[in-house]
Formats: structure tokens, sequence, C-alpha cells
């Protein structure tokens, strides 16, 4: 008998050196990308991202004005969070951060999140706290208007009225060109992974899933 | 019972085995990074100190036993273009072997020539040591027609030889001697940004501090950029480098490191490093990186 134990266990060291860490199931820690931040979370309270540990959290970049790739991303977070089990979902948090505080408050960021799924989180801030957030995990974000690209025929999920000319003429102002990462981090806050909405759904649910089992 | 003891087994046998391949990759990953940075300098340098026309860098002198194989390169040499290198580890011993082709361009009365030269360094490597040329072999020497370029001059050779050796020496290989001729390690201001965290010190301080996060692992340079400050002077090195291997807790680490070093070049062509500011860059990991919509 000891001597099949002995077989057994060489076997699974065999198996273990080729398989378990091979470089293509490897999520390295990604050093520099990330870290603690202060946020005003949906009901307008200060958080830490540390209040997050033990989670495993999906962070997306982007502001409820945008006209194309939000909507998209969120939507691609709603089928990933929706491909977890339930238990799986209790242990992942999705954070939408806005990159627009000044149109983007807390109730405001609630509801368009809402839209997609109510266990998401939005997270605002004064516009330091955002740029400091947007800069720790190596984002960008760029006034359309800065870059002189014409915004006026862009479609958007919440439509603005405009009382006047001028005033659609501000609004330019409103909207921004940013990142489409999406930062997997881990449940010690660490940053595990770079994808974005081209990673098939069942790809990155197993890297969820790897993170939990951790 | 004897399933319990079984299955407690298996999951140990599974866990040492995770352990130590983690280990023994990493190990790999520093033997390979540590002798490639220091083995890399010793060639640079060997290359610059070869240029003598327009020469604006001083290097270390080469040992005299090798004064004999290096007469066959010609003479007054203003240019050489490394166009192929390849490095092996020769089975079963400690030695390794830098295979090299280098295009010369020099200048003699008839005016300028270029000669393709192949040739091998055998290296003598101990983990941490400087390397030691043990032998070298002409492979090939022949005259080409001249081929002109401005790029490839002793200054090109200069920020390349330190570059390797100061990345070879904070994966803990032994200071080498261009890096200590000046006694900057002492004096010159390190400051490393990871995520949040921000810290500052002296290099040997920094060196240690950094340890924490990158443990055990290897620096490969990606690339080197050298522009001259105002002040003619001075010179400001953007060093991009990646790093793989674990962090204290041993999980697997990779890191995309940018490192702006600022110099002053002395009277007497050596170097001496002023700052060094450390940050961590989002790794290329994917093409889409850095994406905008």
């Amino acid at each position: 008998m000891l001597n099949k134990i002995i077989t057994l266990a060489f076997i699974t060291l065999l198996l273990g050196s080729n398989t378990l860490f091979a470089e293509d199931t490897e999520l390295p820690i990604l050093s520099g990308v990330g870290g603690n931040f202060s946020a005003i979370n949906a009901d307008g309270q200060t958080i830490e991202f540390s209040n997050f540990a033990g989670n495993i959290v999906v962070i997306a970049f982007g502001y409820t004005n945008c006209a194309d790739i939000c909507p998209f991303t969120l939507g691609y977070l709603k089928r990933l969070y929706a491909a977890l089990s339930l238990e799986e979902q209790t242990k992942t948090k999705i954070v939408f951060v806005t990159i627009d505080p000044e149109y983007d408050t807390p109730g405001h960021l609630k509801a368009f999140i809402g839209h997609f799924n109510k266990n998401f989180i939005g997270l605002s801030g004064t516009q330091e706290q955002v740029d400091y957030i947007v800069s720790l995990f190596q984002a960008e974000y760029n006034k359309l208007s800065v870059l002189n690209i014409p915004t006026q025929n862009i479609r958007r999920v919440n439509p603005k009225l405009f009382a006047n000319s001028e005033e659609e003429k501000q609004d330019s102002a409103s909207l921004y060109s940013h990142s489409v990462t999406l930062y997997l981090i881990d449940k010690e806050g660490f940053t595990r992974s770079l994808e974005y909405t081209g990673t098939p759904i069942d790809e990155f649910t197993a890297k969820i899933r790897q993170l939990i089992n951790e | 019972m004897m399933k319990s003891i079984l299955a407690i087994i298996l999951l140990l046998a599974g866990a040492v085995a995770s352990i130590s391949t983690a280990y023994a990759d990493v190990e790999q990953r520093v033997e390979y990074t540590t002798s490639l940075n220091s083995m890399a300098s010793v060639v640079m340098n060997w290359y610059g100190s070869l240029i003598t026309t327009n020469k604006d860098a001083i290097f270390v002198a080469v040992d005299n036993r090798w004064t004999d194989y290096r007469s066959h390169y010609p003479e007054n040499i203003s240019q050489i273009k490394i166009t192929s290198s390849d490095l092996t580890k020769l089975e079963g011993s400690s030695q390794y072997q830098f295979k090299v082709a280098s295009l010369i361009s020099y200048s003699t009365a008839e005016g300028k020539q270029s000669q393709i030269i192949n040739e091998i360094f055998v290296f003598d490597v101990s983990l941490l040591s400087l390397p030691v040329i043990k032998s070298l072999s002409l492979e090939k020497s022949e005259k080409v027609a001249a081929v002109e370029s401005d790029k490839f001059t002793s200054s090109h050779y200069k920020a390349r030889e330190f570059a390797y050796a100061w990345l070879a020496y904070l994966d803990g290989v032994e200071l080498a001697p261009s890096l200590s001729s000046t006694s900057w390690i002492d004096t010159a201001d390190y400051t490393l940004k990871i995520g949040h965290k921000k810290i500052q010190g002296s290099v040997r301080s920094i060196r240690e501090q950094r340890k924490q996060y990158l443990t055990k692992g290897g620096h490969l340079l990606r690339s080197i950029d050298v522009e001259k400050k105002e002040s003619k002077s001075t010179l400001l090195l953007t060093v991009i480098a990646e790093w793989k291997g674990v962090n204290q807790s041993g999980k697997p680490v990779l890191a995309k490191i940018r490192q702006e070093i600022t110099v002053r070049v002395l009277e007497d062509k050596t170097w001496k490093v002023l700052a060094i500011d450390e940050q961590h860059l989002i790794p290329d990991i994917a093409p889409w990186i850095g994406l905008l919509c």
C-alpha cells in the first residue's frame, strides 16, 4: 500500500510540475498597476478600495454620458457576472469608476449602473480623487473637445435636452475618449490581469474562478 | 483512514511540486538574466573600447591577455554595428558562449572601409559574480563595401554597457568596475514609484526595499534612449526593462520598469549618476493596451 501511495505521490509531483504553473494559466501580479484609493460610493459615502479586500474586483473606467463603449462594456460585464455562480457573484465586485465626476454624481451613477445590474458598484469622487485613481491604474481619458472631435451627432444612452445652441456647444466639452481596459484584481488588491470586451466570457470567468480559489 | 492519508499525501505532493517548479523557473530566470546582463555589459565594454575615432566615452581597460587577439581589429574604428548575437549555455559547465556578428567601420589612408567580423566569446560565469572571458575565437573576418552611419559610436556602447551592468547590479550581481568608478552608488538619489507606494533614498537602500516587491527574478533590457540635456555634460537615460519573478510571498510578478537616470559626464568622460526615477508601467501584454475609445 505504501508503495502505491509513494507511486501516486510521485505521479502527482510530475503532473504538478507540468500543469500547475503552465505559462498560459499563470496570472502574475502586474507590478505598479493599481493600489489603494479613496472614492465616493453611490450612497455618497467615502470608501477605501482596500474595503474590497477578500473579494475579486473587476474595475472599468467610463462615464454615463458615454456614447458607445461604456454601455457596451457594462453590457459585457453584465454577461460576465451572469456567467458566474451565485456563490462566485458574492465574491466578485464589478466596479465602474467615472471619469466625469462633475456630471456623474453618486445618485446619477447609481441609476445608470442599476440599469445593468443592481450589484454593480459605481464610484465617483472629486476630480482630484478620480484623476488619482486613473493615474494609479495608468488609465487615460481626454475631453473630445480638446481633441477637436465634433460631438454633436454622437448618440447617447441618456439624451440631453438643450435650451439653446450655446448650451449644446458647451456640452461637447462633456464627451470623452478613455481607456477600455478591464482590470482584474485579486483578494489582496493586486492587479492580476488586463482584459477588454473582446475577451471571451468563459476565459474571463475562468480567471475570476482561479483567483477566487487561490 | 488510508484514503485520507493518501489524499493528504497527494495534496502535499501537488503543493510541493507547484512550489518547487515555480522556484525552479525563477532560479532559471535569475541565472539567465544575471548572466546575460553581466556578460552583455562586458561585451558592450569590449566593442565600445575598440572605437577610437570621435571617442566620446571612456571604458574600463580590457585585460592585457586579450591584447594579441584585439590586434585583428582594424585601427581608427569609428562605428561598430552588432548585426546579430546569440547566447547559449554550454552543457555541463558554468560557461556561456556569446556569438557576436558585427560590422566595423574604420578609416584608412584610402578612405572609409568596413569589415564583417564574427567571433565567439566564452564566459565563465558564477552567479552574482562578474563574468570572466575564458576564451575568444574569430570565426570570420571579411572586408565589405564601406557603410556609413553615425549611430553606433562609443557613446552608444557606453549607454548599453552602463544599462546592462546596472540591471545586473539591481538583480544582485556585484558592482561592475564601470559603476563604481565615481562612487555615485553612495550619493545618487533613487526614487521608486510602484502604484500608490513611493519611496526615496540611496541606491543601496532602495535596492534593498525594492526586494519586498521584486524579490527573486531578473531584469531584461527592452530599450534605452539617451538624451543630451541643455547642459551638454548632463545626460538623461530612459531605460525600459521587464522584470519577471516572484515577490516575498512567492507570488509571480511581472513588471514593466521605466527608469529615468540623470547622468553627469565628468571632465575625464566618466559617468556620475545623479538621480534615478523608477516607475512601474502597464506591461505590454496585449495589443489593445493603451487603446482609447
